[in-house]
């Protein structure tokens, strides 16, 4: 159900701990607080090829573009904050995270990349489906000029999984 | 012990036999001479040889009186015979005895100081024996009564000369007595035995040469040019710098202008050399040179990494391991010292050191030992620094001319050697004492003996240091004295020390065209700052660290040339005054503008009867100063330190504050900022303002500011200029009253408070009339670059502004992109009389050149790339300016941090906001922080733009409301917050009057003490000549006696030099009997019966004496009058000439000691003139003259000076009173 975008060759498919990147997992990658899972034995590697990929994986720290509904969902319960943004030109890279069928307008925000955040941004866009919406969507993570994809039928009991695996997998968190 | 040296037991055979032969033949010649018994000779030498050669039978010497009684001998040949035996063999083995000693501990002496501390010792013994000789054979020569008197008489002069070890003089006296006495011989053998002693100093006296690494252009195909070099090479060489600088002139070639940057660096001024190594073109012997010069010059200015890599960069050319090789190794060693990396300084210097004398230069090595002496100072090692010194001074004692001057242990005659033709050679002895001293005191400490300081003389050093711009030394020297002042408990005594040091610094700060410079220049004032600083707080001087505050925060007026398009130079800044005194006021600058008070400057910053609050950061310590408007001062200062809670307090505030903080994470900083207590949480707000204002706000001002709502129902006016460490403070917040109660008073509640730029920018700029501005032109997101991104808030507002309003943006977004030329012509079509509202990104510079930063503006290059900006700098505002376009009244910047406080580490606070002020702008709007992107246009602050009110004003209201707001709890939105409106902060210029009304200072006729003494002393000496006339010479004559130069320049009491008493009588004789007048008539002026003439050169040279005075910020002074006397030609130029050849002592260097003796006076405070309660007695003729001078000045009074009642109150009346002026 994966599939990867343009640019994602040089990217996706490093060996990490016996696993494709793509894949999902790869060796603990540092969170905040709690969500901190201790560094695998292939940390030093994944951190270098990592750290071509830019900023975000690096730091923790990530901006998402997410659906208007799907931002105030998570900045309500502190998931996420709302960036300010100031007339200084302090700008990182930003994520986005579309999906296809339905806009509503979308929102910036910022979150730390765990585990406990890609479990509620999962969350999220399945509680934000509403009935008139397709079951079957495909969301997009856009990084740069890098894209990835997943189909995902939000109905089904393991799409909440699925997307925490895909989320995970493409904010390179455990 | 002594009796066996003087009687032993048996002689040696040599000693016997010459002590034999010389008392028998001392016997006979007397015998001869006296006409004695011939016979007695034999009898003589019968007893002489048992006498010297068994010593023990001395007594058998007795046996001489038997002469008489055997008829071979009279009376007197027998008592002479008597004392022969009995003392000769005595003396002649006592001196043995010594000759051998001294021998022998010579041999044991290895260093030349040793021998050289042997000799000082010996001297004064051999010298009176030589004396007593003379002496003696006078008496015997001219017969033991009036003959012999008159010869030793005679000989009085040339004695005392050859005492003083004034040979030529001694010569040239004993010749004279030999002839007055007939051709004496014993005035002669002086003469003879002088003459050997000069030849012997001439042979061994040459000066060593200074090495430079300037190549010479080739003689064939540039022959002018080349013999100039030559000539000039030839006075580098002996480090004779004004006459380098006389012989190059004014050429242009690149040697001769290479020659010109390397003879700017001899005295310490850096731009010239910074400026020629960067120059492109240069002819390839002189690119290697040039950068040599350049790195210096970054050297110099504390840019130590860019000097190093240079100076790596050409000793990588340099293949022979000459003279080039060591002098390049030795300028990287001094770089890296500077720097803070001694380890490669130590290797470095150590290395050249210890090279044999042949191989190393001699100027190479002492600097090399100075490098080790200076590191062991530093890390307080003061007997490595000692023994270091030491070495260094044997070093220099390997000259024998070097020897003489170090001997002499006067540096009063240094000062005076060093006016002569031999240049500043004579300051290397002066380093090496100095840091002698430096290592001293603290030896002196573990000894407990700490008084033993003689013949040390700061002053002369000083004097010496000053007259070579030696300007680094010279610092040095004087933060040594006055950390000893400080250490013996006279603080009172290292604040002038203290100020002479700045003031020395400064001279070069305004001369670096480049910020960067400036900067890395201003951490070389801080350590002296620090310490002034210190000691003035100790010292209770609340108007020094006033001045002192100012003095750090450089007095920014920008410049119309630079040394790159890129540069910002600057002019000469203005005196600042503070309660219309100056302790800073370096004198002698001609294009000084007229001096600024800071009671002024927060007049024209804040309105009438504003005061002015200034900090300054310096160690550990935050120090401020509240000048009242009467000028009345008080300062004080809050700990700084790491762990204080100011710093503290700080730290919580920028972590409140939309800023990364170090290290940060965009995105981190979004999670942070929503937590900000100025976004989300008043009551922390509260606790955060009030401990910010408990610490910053002075208790005099929020006293004052109560006082003054009380009396008057109005806000107290108030300018702050703030340190670079207090940048982010939002200053209208911070609580002003009972921070207890519940709702205190915060500063915009109390005070009417804007950021103030420099003083000297403030009272130098010419903002329009006040009229109204309206909102004419507004800029809006400009750029959609991706390190910067849209501003979508920006547009917003733009587009809810009227039609009226002219809006440029981004090519984004807009069809008129706000570019560079764009701008300017918009701004030109807007006119003065309108607001301009920025509502784009800013971006600050750095550190090092905060006015790198600026306003983002669309690119206005070809093609237009989006990812693009051009930045609207400082200097772009500048340039404008002097293209003809005054800039708008009103400025509204709603941008991130456009004030940049934050940066202007160095004090130099020009960047975009105080650029506008200077360049014509009345108010402008900036912020001490970054601004969050809003749309809203409904603000105050919109509102008076759009109707084109005062913005200050606006700002306050709409802090004013905002706090009202936040505090009751009736915020909705982050606009609310102070986390936006709180950024705001107004710099602010008051206007020009429509009625013309001066707001200036007013102009006093003050004059200090010693130009009323001086004057006095003058007038008395011309009224006791024929002619009543008060030439210049008199005035000149006086002022270097007053301050007692004329006696440093003769060595007068030192000295029997047959001239040196020239500068004490010269002007007096030159004038009086030489009749080197001014050649102007003069103008007889009568008064109580007595009558002087004062030439009009005279006259002329009072009234731009004043001038110069004022624009010093001082009062007038004899060395304004006199420095405006020799820039003309008067008879007192022509008297400094003609004793400046007869001393040999060049004319400029006597400007310099004149310029540094007032400077002396300044830093110590000038004492102004007042009426005495018992006038001297041409007191009135004194009086006249400063009328008659200042007839046409209309305000001949002022509030310091001169008292009321004396005659300067009705200059006229003088001539009332008189019989009138007479043509």
């Amino acid at each position: 159900m994966c599939s990867s975008g343009s640019g994602s060759a040089s990217l996706a498919c490093g060996p990490v701990a016996g696993r494709c990147i793509c894949g999902g997992v790869i060796s603990a990658v540092k969170v905040r607080g709690d969500d901190v899972a201790g560094p695998g034995p292939d940390l030093p590697f994944v951190l270098s090829l990592l750290s071509r990929r830019g900023t975000i994986l690096m730091t923790g720290y990530v901006r998402l573009l997410v659906p208007a509904d799907v931002g105030d969902d998570l900045v309500s319960d502190g998931t996420a904050v709302r960036p300010i943004g100031t007339r200084g030109g302090v700008l990182t890279e930003v994520v986005t995270v579309a999906v296809d069928t339905v806009n509503t307008g979308a929102a910036m925000v910022s979150v730390v990349t765990a585990a406990a955040t890609c479990k509620r941004l999962a969350q999220a866009f399945i509680r934000r489906h509403r009935p008139a919406d397709p079951n079957e969507v495909k969301l997009t993570i856009t990084v740069g000029d890098h894209t990835e994809s997943l189909d995902v039928d939000l109905t089904n009991p393991k799409a909440e999984e699925q997307l925490f695996d895909f989320f995970a997998a493409q904010l390179h968190v455990v | 012990m002594w009796s066996k040296v003087l009687l032993p037991r048996r002689r040696g055979a040599v000693d016997a036999w010459a002590c034999f032969l010389v008392v028998t033949v001392a016997f006979i010649a007397v015998t001869t001479v006296a006409r004695w018994n011939q016979n007695a000779v034999i009898y003589f030498m019968v007893l002489c040889a048992v006498v010297c050669f068994l010593p023990r039978f001395i007594a058998f010497g007795l046996a001489a009186l038997a002469g008489p009684l055997g008829g071979v001998a009279t009376w007197p040949q027998a008592g002479a015979a008597l004392g022969l035996l009995l003392l000769a063999p005595v003396i002649i083995s006592a001196g043995a005895a010594v000759c051998a000693a001294v021998y022998q501990t010579w041999r044991e002496m290895n260093s030349p100081l040793e021998r050289l501390a042997i000799a000082r010792a010996l001297r004064p013994w051999v010298q009176g024996a030589v004396m007593a000789g003379l002496v003696l054979g006078g008496l015997f020569e001219g017969g033991w009564f009036v003959g012999g008197a008159v010869e030793v008489a005679a000989m009085i002069i040339p004695l005392a000369a050859y005492r003083r070890s004034h040979y030529k003089t001694a010569i040239a006296a004993a010749v004279i007595a030999s002839m007055v006495t007939g051709w004496s011989t014993a005035p002669l053998v002086l003469a003879g035995v002088s003459l050997s002693l000069v030849m012997f100093r001439v042979a061994t006296g040459g000066l060593p040469r200074q090495w430079h690494p300037l190549p010479s252009p080739s003689l064939w195909r540039h022959p002018g040019a080349a013999i100039r070099c030559m000539r000039c090479d030839r006075r580098i060489a002996r480090s004779d710098i004004l006459g380098a600088r006389y012989v190059l002139g004014a050429g242009t070639g690149a040697w001769i202008r290479l020659r010109i940057a390397f003879l700017d660096l001899e005295e310490r001024m850096y731009q010239s050399a910074l400026s020629f190594g960067q120059e492109t073109g240069l002819p390839g012997d002189i690119k290697v040179p040039a950068q040599i010069l350049r790195a210096r010059g970054l050297s110099g200015t504390a840019q130590y990494d860019q000097a190093r890599a240079l100076y790596l960069q050409v000793l990588s050319a340099v293949t022979q391991k000459g003279r080039l090789y060591h002098y390049l190794v030795l300028l990287l060693a001094e770089n890296d010292l500077a720097a803070g990396q001694p380890a490669d300084a130590i290797q470095a210097a150590a290395w050249l050191a210890a090279r044999p004398d042949w191989w190393c230069d001699y100027f190479m090595r002492q600097r090399a030992l100075r490098v080790l002496a200076e590191y062991e100072l530093d890390q307080g090692n003061m007997e490595a620094a000692s023994q270091v010194i030491d070495q260094a001074m044997e070093a220099l004692a390997t000259n024998r001319a070097i020897i003489r001057l170090t001997d002499t242990n006067s540096p009063g005659k240094l000062v005076r050697n060093i006016y002569g033709s031999r240049g500043s050679m004579y300051i290397h002895p002066l380093r090496v004492e100095s840091l002698s001293r430096a290592a001293q005191p603290r030896v002196e400490d573990q000894a407990e003996d700490a008084g033993d300081r003689d013949g040390w003389e700061p002053e002369l050093v000083a004097l010496v240091m000053a007259v070579a711009r030696s300007s680094d030394d010279l610092v040095e020297l004087y933060l040594s004295e006055a950390r000893n002042a400080v250490a013996d408990g006279q603080r009172g005594e290292a604040l002038p020390l203290a100020a002479r040091a700045l003031m020395e610094l400064d001279r070069t700060r305004y001369l670096l065209a480049a910020q960067s410079s400036r900067t890395s220049w201003s951490r070389r004032f801080q350590r002296v700052l620090d310490f002034a600083l210190a000691t003035a707080h100790a010292e209770q001087d609340h108007e020094f660290v006033a001045e002192l505050l100012e003095f750090a925060r450089v007095q920014t007026l920008p410049a119309a040339s630079a040394e790159m398009s890129e540069d910002l130079a600057l002019s000469t800044p203005p005196i600042i005054l503070v309660n219309s005194r100056a302790r800073l006021a370096r004198p002698g600058e001609q294009n000084r503008p007229a001096c600024v008070t800071l009671e002024h400057a927060a007049e024209r910053a804040a309105g009438a009867g504003a005061w002015w609050l200034s900090y300054w950061a310096a160690h550990d310590w935050l120090y401020w100063a509240l000048v009242a408007p009467s000028g009345v001062t008080s300062s004080g200062r809050v700990s700084f330190s790491a762990t204080s809670a100011l710093r503290k307090t700080l730290d919580e505030l920028e972590w409140a504050l939309p800023a990364l903080l170090p290290g940060e994470n965009p995105i981190e900083a979004d999670f942070r900022l929503s937590k900000s207590p100025l976004l989300t949480d008043p009551a922390r707000e509260l606790v955060l303002s009030a401990t910010l204002g408990s610490l910053l706000l002075p208790p005099p001002l929020i006293q004052a500011a109560a006082r003054k709502r009380a009396r008057d129902e109005e806000r107290l006016r108030l300018a702050i200029a703030p340190a670079a460490a207090l940048g982010y403070i939002p200053w209208s917040i911070l609580v002003a009253g009972d921070p207890t109660a519940s709702d205190p008073e915060r500063l915009v509640d109390v005070c009417d408070w804007v950021l103030a730029p420099s003083a000297a920018l403030v009272c130098h700029a010419a903002p329009g009339f006040r009229a109204r501005a309206p909102l004419a032109l507004a800029v809006a997101d400009t750029t959609d670059d991706p390190g910067l991104g849209e501003l979508p808030g920006a547009r917003a507002q733009a587009a809810a502004l009227p039609r009226t309003v002219r809006v440029l943006g981004g090519h984004h977004w807009s069809r008129d992109p706000a570019t560079l030329t764009r701008l300017e012509r918009e701004l030109r079509a807007a006119g003065p009389d309108a607001t301009v509202a920025f509502m784009c990104h800013a971006v600050r510079g750095t550190a090092d050149e905060p006015s790198k930063g600026g306003i983002v503006l669309a690119p206005g290059g070809p093609g237009n790339a989006a990812d693009q900006y051009d930045i609207f700098t400082p200097q772009a505002v500048f340039a404008m300016n002097k293209r003809g376009l005054t800039m708008p009244s009103q400025v509204i910047l709603q941008a991130c941090d456009t004030s940049a406080l934050k940066d202007t580490t160095s004090g130099e606070w020009l960047t975009i906001a105080p650029a506008f002020i200077s360049a014509g702008s009345r108010e402008v709007v900036a912020t001490v922080y970054p601004l969050v992107d809003l749309p809203g246009v409904d603000d105050p602050v919109t509102r008076a733009a759009l109707r084109g009110d005062s913005l200050q004003a606006a700002v306050a209201q709409m802090q004013r409301e905002g706090l009202t707001r936040w505090t009751s709890g009736h915020h909705t939105d982050s606009a609310h917050t102070p986390f936006v409106w709180g950024a705001y902060a107004t710099v602010a210029i008051q206007p020009k009057t429509r009625t013309g009304a001066s707001t200036g200072p007013s102009s006093p006729l003050a004059i200090s003490a010693s130009f009323m003494r001086v004057l006095g002393k003058a007038v008395r000496t011309c009224q006791r000549t024929r002619a009543k006339r008060l030439d210049s010479g008199y005035i000149l004559g006086e002022l270097l006696e007053d301050g007692s130069l004329s006696g440093v320049l003769d060595g007068a009491g030192n000295s029997m030099h047959p001239i040196a008493f020239a500068w004490t009588l010269g002007p007096y004789i030159c004038t009086r009997y030489l009749h080197i007048r001014d050649q102007d008539p003069a103008t007889p002026l009568r008064i109580n019966g007595k009558t002087i003439n004062v030439p009009g050169t005279v006259i002329n040279a009072i009234r731009a004496g004043r001038t110069a005075a004022e624009r010093d910020g001082l009062p007038l002074t004899p060395h304004h009058v006199v420095n405006a006397l020799l820039s003309e030609p008067t008879a007192a130029r022509r008297i400094v000439a003609y004793l400046g050849m007869l001393t040999r002592k060049r004319p400029a260097l006597i400007h310099r000691a004149i310029e540094w003796e007032l400077t002396e006076q300044i830093s110590s405070r000038l004492t102004t003139w007042s009426e005495p309660a018992r006038p001297g007695q041409h007191h009135d003729l004194v009086e006249a003259v400063l009328a008659h001078a200042f007839a046409e000045t209309s305000n001949l009074n002022g509030d310091s000076g001169v008292t009321e009642g004396s005659a300067f109150d009705q200059p006229l009346a003088i001539s009332n009173r008189s019989s009138g002026h007479e043509k």
